[in-house]
């Protein structure tokens, strides 16, 4: 890996850690309050940018088909930008955020360091 | 990725349950939609689980279902799956 592809797979991992730290801060005591129609869509919305930043860091460092939960994030990602909204159920998608967010969260960091 | 139609899916039924509740989904069901299997899913479960179903189906038998929540506001569930399932 060039220097230069280094680089940008550490730029899609970080913008990745952010996307998910901004979709974990949805779930602050006053957006549950709401849990409004936009918090969902927002909550949708960064988990696709969070799929999408981990896509395209595998192409970067030649992973085909990513595995664990970096794959279940990017198949994640599939399913909500192509799925018909009312296929959707926004109850899996908070859950996700939830619990899943922490073990991605860990699996970011630890890609991250194998870039260092 | 390929998507099933209704008769590969219900010849995989008992493959189909077994992983299913592997990753905290139920109720397997038939959607009006030839490729979708609708699903109940575990309160302590996510979307996560979800996907991570449809790949591991797609990793043993070549194609992939479209999975859907029964909590999905468009989910049409119609029929059961293979014997033994619950269908409310």
């Amino acid at each position: 890996m060039t220097a230069s592809e280094r680089e940008a797979a550490r730029s899609e991992l970080a913008a990745a850690e952010n996307a998910l730290a901004a979709v974990v801060g949805l779930l602050t005591p006053e957006e549950q309050a709401h849990d409004s129609a936009h918090v969902r869509a927002h909550a949708r919305y960064l988990w696709i940018v969070v799929g999408s930043r981990l896509k395209n860091y595998c192409a970067i460092v030649g992973i085909d088909r990513a595995r664990g939960t970096l794959g279940a994030a990017i198949a994640m990602r599939h399913k909500l930008a192509y799925s018909d909204p009312d296929q959707i159920d926004d109850r899996t998608v908070r859950r996700a955020t939830l619990v899943d967010a922490a073990v991605l969260a860990a699996a970011i960091e630890d890609a991250s360091a194998a870039l260092r | 990725m390929r998507r099933p139609d209704r008769d590969e899916i219900q010849a995989a039924a008992g493959l189909l349950h077994r992983l299913a509740a592997d990753h905290g989904l139920s109720n397997l069901r038939h959607s009006e939609r030839a490729e979708q299997l609708v699903v109940d899913v575990a309160d302590d479960r996510s979307l996560f689980d979800l996907v991570e179903f449809e790949s591991a189906v797609e990793g043993l038998v070549g194609w992939r279902p479209d999975v859907v929540s029964s909590g999905a506001p468009g989910a049409r569930p119609a029929g059961a799956i293979g014997a033994g399932t619950r269908v409310a």
